[in-house]
């Protein structure tokens, strides 16, 4: 009952911006839209800081993608759990209380596993924080449902998110630097094309991948009706 | 006593609040759909989630802590073994103002100096923590001076920002590298000045034994390396040599 109270004006305001968001077809469909449909590099186009400044090899892709997921994941749950507890004023404060402290158990938990891995992401694992990834399906999605649909619906959008930052880092680091996670493809006769591991080509991959799979989804959709 | 008061009346606030908070107001507000706000209730509420963050913290760091200082020590030891591939054992040292301490962990800013022995016992050198301002960011290296050849035999950059294909090639450019196998600096006779600080020429010109050839196309970061050298050897060859005598023995006394 109090819950009911609690959800009603921002699911109500939730639902006019965003449709589709809160589904009724539970745990899988959570899962899979974050793949694809909804996949939140290419479709919600969110969180593009690490998107476009952590790409420039493999290996930071999926370390940021991976410690990505484990706060999506962990957040959701602490959200979702707590979610008929918070008074609505305090729950942004709440939130990224919640999602900070994991951040920081991320950010201990890369250090103690590989130091070269925290090195090279320095100061953008701090900065999971304010990846709007996280707050938007905490405060659009843990904060109205049940603990299994928002763990799967952060497992989905956490993989989509580290799939579409895999991608970009092997484009960038294959063209240029010659290599995937440090092993060099191309032989020692490839130049490489320097501008894609620099800040221009995150914008370029990125502005290419997006123009693809729009006109893709524009092509489809075309054909369907 | 407060429960019932504060769900009939929605300005009991004060009243909540007073009494002791722990056991009255995670039940009170819950029952009270009306007023769900209360300000008692929200920094209850920041309070407990930060209570709970900050342990689960401290429970982190106390369980990483090994981890972590594990793998900087072996990075460490990597980093010293590409400077000074010969020694076996080492005796810890900071840089406290102009004169060096033997290191007994009570420093924390100070650079690390690392004198490093071969199997017989004799020094081959001594490894120098540096920094300096790079074309971005700062850039940490780690270099060795040999007191014998009075030159550097290696350098390493621990850490830079440096652009991506053309900077970080100091890290990484074998012949930029090798110009730190044999690099002059030696001392005049009174052995307290270099007998010309190190120079950085244009890549493909004739060397001297204390020029460095720079890396074309990345000049800035070529130039902040040879700095980054030039500003340390002030300071720390004095150092050494002041306690060379010292600094052979094989153990900290």
């Amino acid at each position: 009952m109090s819950n009911s109270a609690h959800n009603t004006p921002a699911a109500a305001r939730a639902a006019s911006t965003i449709p589709d968001l809160v589904n009724e077809k539970g745990g899988m469909d959570d899962f899979l839209k974050g793949l694809w449909k909804e996949n939140p590099v290419f479709v919600q186009v969110l969180g593009m800081c690490p998107v476009l400044a952590v790409t420039n090899t493999v290996t930071n892709s999926f370390v940021m993608g991976v410690a990505t997921t484990f706060v999506l994941v962990m957040s959701a749950i602490m959200v979702s759990a707590t979610r008929s507890f918070i008074p609505k004023q305090v729950r942004i404060a709440t939130y990224i209380l919640i999602i900070a402290t994991f951040v920081t158990v991320a950010d201990y938990a890369i250090k103690a596993v590989s130091l070269s891995a925290h090195r090279s992401l320095g100061a953008f694992i701090s900065l999971i924080v304010v990846n709007c990834i996280i707050l938007g399906r905490a405060e659009a999605f843990s904060s109205r449902n049940g603990i299994k649909d928002s763990v799967m619906d952060a497992l989905g959008m956490g993989i989509g998110f580290t799939f579409a930052i895999l991608m970009l880092g092997v484009i960038r680091e294959s063209l240029g630097s010659g290599s995937l996670a440090g092993i060099p493809i191309f032989g020692s006769n490839y130049e490489p094309w320097v501008i894609m591991v620099l800040p221009g080509g995150a914008f370029f991959v990125l502005g290419f991948l997006l123009l693809g799979i729009n006109a893709m989804n524009t092509r489809r959709s075309g054909v369907k009706n | 006593m407060s429960t019932p008061a504060s769900h009939t009346a929605p300005n009991t606030e004060p009243k909540t609040s007073s009494t002791t908070p722990t056991n009255a107001a995670p039940n009170a507000p819950a029952n009270a759909p009306a007023n769900p706000g209360g300000s008692a209730k929200m920094i209850l509420t920041l309070g407990t989630v930060g209570l709970i963050s900050s342990i689960l913290l401290v429970m982190t760091y106390n369980w990483t802590l090994p981890y972590i200082e594990a793998n900087q020590l072996v990075y460490l030891e990597a980093s010293l073994k590409e400077v000074l591939p010969e020694a076996t054992s080492r005796t810890e040292w900071r840089l406290v103002g102009e004169d060096m301490v033997p290191d007994d962990g009570s420093f924390t800013i100070e650079p690390r100096l690392f004198a490093g022995f071969r199997d017989d016992g004799s020094l081959q050198g001594v490894a120098i923590e540096a920094q300096g301002q790079g074309y971005a960011d700062v850039i940490k290296i780690i270099y060795a001076y040999a007191p014998d050849c009075a030159c550097i035999i290696g350098m390493k950059v621990l850490e830079s920002r440096e652009t991506p294909g053309l900077g970080d090639k100091i890290g990484n450019d074998e012949n930029f590298k090798s110009n730190f196998d044999e690099l002059d600096v030696r001392w005049n006779d009174e052995r307290n000045a270099t007998e010309g600080p190190l120079e950085l020429i244009k890549q493909g010109t004739n060397l001297s034994a204390w020029q460095i050839d720079g890396i074309s196309g990345a000049t800035i970061s070529s130039k902040a390396i040879t700095d980054i050298l030039n500003s340390s050897n002030e300071v720390v060859l004095k150092a050494i040599h002041a306690r060379l005598d010292q600094l052979r023995a094989p153990t900290n006394e």
